[in-house]
């Protein structure tokens, strides 16, 4: 597998003093699913937001391979138009390729609506795709926000946090369905977790971030919570 | 106390010899009030999104938003004497008054409900490269539509009001036919026309009030 993603000696700090990603190093392989775990304030969105090219200026370099796609980001709280449908805001996935003029009338292409509906099918949100947005329940928002994203032909995927305010069964579907998307797709998915079973279900390798560096990785299999509080406490290793 | 009650006695009854002729100024009052009002919003919905901080550079915004300012806290009347020096007098120098108004006044209402769009809305939208006018026509103002019909319908609402006293400074309307019959002292026919303008303002604001519940998302409905 191909690298997609390169990052060396990355630094960031909000206010000039406390930085909050220190010498930050990180490789990322096509269609892989990367798991980045670590204390909550620790960097993960932070991370997230620069590889998006959401935040900057930063130390050091971010640099992405494939010229082809682009990156795709889902964000914590999702970021739909509540007042639009869910196959409406799928669509703003396309808005960076249709055009100004096109897009200032409303005037979709016919194959991105085409896609955005099979994406939703998909997702198993066919009978969705036509409700607001706001009048969907929380996995199905979930799913929305995921075809969006998959709307841009991503090379990289970004997901920051997005199933923990799901229950249980919804979380497992969506990040199934998800993880199978980007792995026939050869999308590199990156998302940040706090819940080790999924992290274990469905990540190839995981990341553990603290003090704004990783400070191990291991396969996605190998994590416990036993594993991630001695990563956090400076403990060993079992 | 005695001129009051001399006055009062003078402005009963109500002189329906007039009535025709204060519904005409009146429709001619709604009108200075409706298109002042649509007039101002087609300016103000994309010309506020100019002084969005989060979107547009600071010097830009700066200028923008003292501009906006300048508009707002010039009464509505001050305009009006300006538009009747430089338009003649008339409904148009009333219609003039009230869009430059309403401009300045939803301007900022506006700029201040884009700012607050869900930053989330923009990041997932941003990094589709997607040009700022694109982000502002499919999600921003998406995303605010509540507010934007609510104040819409409030300044419409509010210029009904101002277009009644527009006349007074020869900006059209029902204001000039009342302003005539009090220099003429037919009370009796200023009843009339007080009338007929407190009738209007309360069937817009019912009216108002009804397409808030049509056509406002989310507008919370008593049970039945």
């Amino acid at each position: 597998m191909g690298t997609v993603l390169t990052i060396r000696g990355l630094s960031f700090s909000y206010d000039g003093r406390r930085k909050i990603l220190d010498g930050l190093d990180l490789d990322l392989s096509a269609g892989e699913t990367l798991a980045i775990m670590g204390y909550s304030g620790s960097g993960k969105t932070t991370l997230l937001k620069i590889i998006a090219g959401l935040l900057y200026p930063y130390q050091g370099t971010v640099k992405t391979h494939d010229a082809k796609g682009g990156i795709g980001y889902i964000p914590q709280n999702i970021g739909l138009v509540k007042n639009l449908t869910a196959v409406q805001n799928v669509a703003h996935g396309a808005l960076g390729r249709i055009g100004t003029l096109p897009g200032l009338i409303g005037k979709f292409p016919q194959e991105v609506f085409e896609k955005a509906y099979q994406l939703l099918e998909d997702l198993g949100l066919a009978e969705a795709a036509d409700r607001k947005a706001g009048q969907l329940s929380g996995g199905e928002r979930q799913r929305v926000a995921v075809a969006r994203a998959l709307m841009q032909n991503p090379s990289i995927l970004l997901a920051d946090e997005f199933v923990s305010d799901l229950d249980v069964i919804n979380a497992y579907e969506v990040m199934e369905l998800t993880t199978k998307i980007c792995r026939r797709n050869n999308i590199a998915l990156v998302m940040t977790m706090h819940d080790t079973y999924l992290v274990n279900k469905f990540a190839d390798r995981v990341a553990v971030l603290k003090d704004g560096k990783i400070m191990n990785e291991m396969p996605g299999n190998q994590i416990s919570i036993k594993t991630l509080s001695a990563i956090l406490g400076g403990g060993p290793v079992e | 106390m005695f001129n009051l009650g001399s006055l009062l006695a003078e402005m009963v009854p109500p002189n329906p010899e007039v009535a025709a002729e204060a519904a005409t100024a009146l429709a001619e009052t709604i009108q200075i009030a409706f298109v002042g009002t649509v007039l101002g919003f087609v300016f103000a919905l994309p010309i506020s999104a100019l002084a969005m901080r989060n979107i547009f550079p600071q010097t830009l915004t700066t200028v923008v938003r003292a501009f906006f300012g300048f508009m707002r806290t010039i009464p509505v009347l001050f305009w009006a004497v300006f538009f009747v020096i430089a338009v003649g007098l008339g409904p148009l120098a009333g219609t003039l008054a009230i869009a430059v108004y309403t401009f300045g006044y939803l301007s900022k209402i506006y700029y201040e409900a884009f700012e607050a769009t869900d930053p989330e809305i923009l990041d997932a939208i941003r990094v589709t490269k997607a040009p700022r006018i694109l982000i502002l026509r499919h999600a921003i103002i998406p995303e605010s539509m509540n507010t934007i019909i609510s104040q819409l319908l409030f300044m419409f609402e509010y210029n009904i009001r101002s277009s009644t006293v527009l006349g007074f400074v020869g900006a059209g309307g029902i204001g000039l036919l009342m302003i005539s019959y009090i220099e003429s002292l037919q009370y009796s026919s200023l009843t009339t026309a007080l009338l007929f303008t407190l009738s209007t303002v309360v069937a817009i604001d019912l009216l108002s009030g009804y397409l808030r519940k049509q056509f406002i998302p989310g507008f919370i409905q008593k049970p039945k």
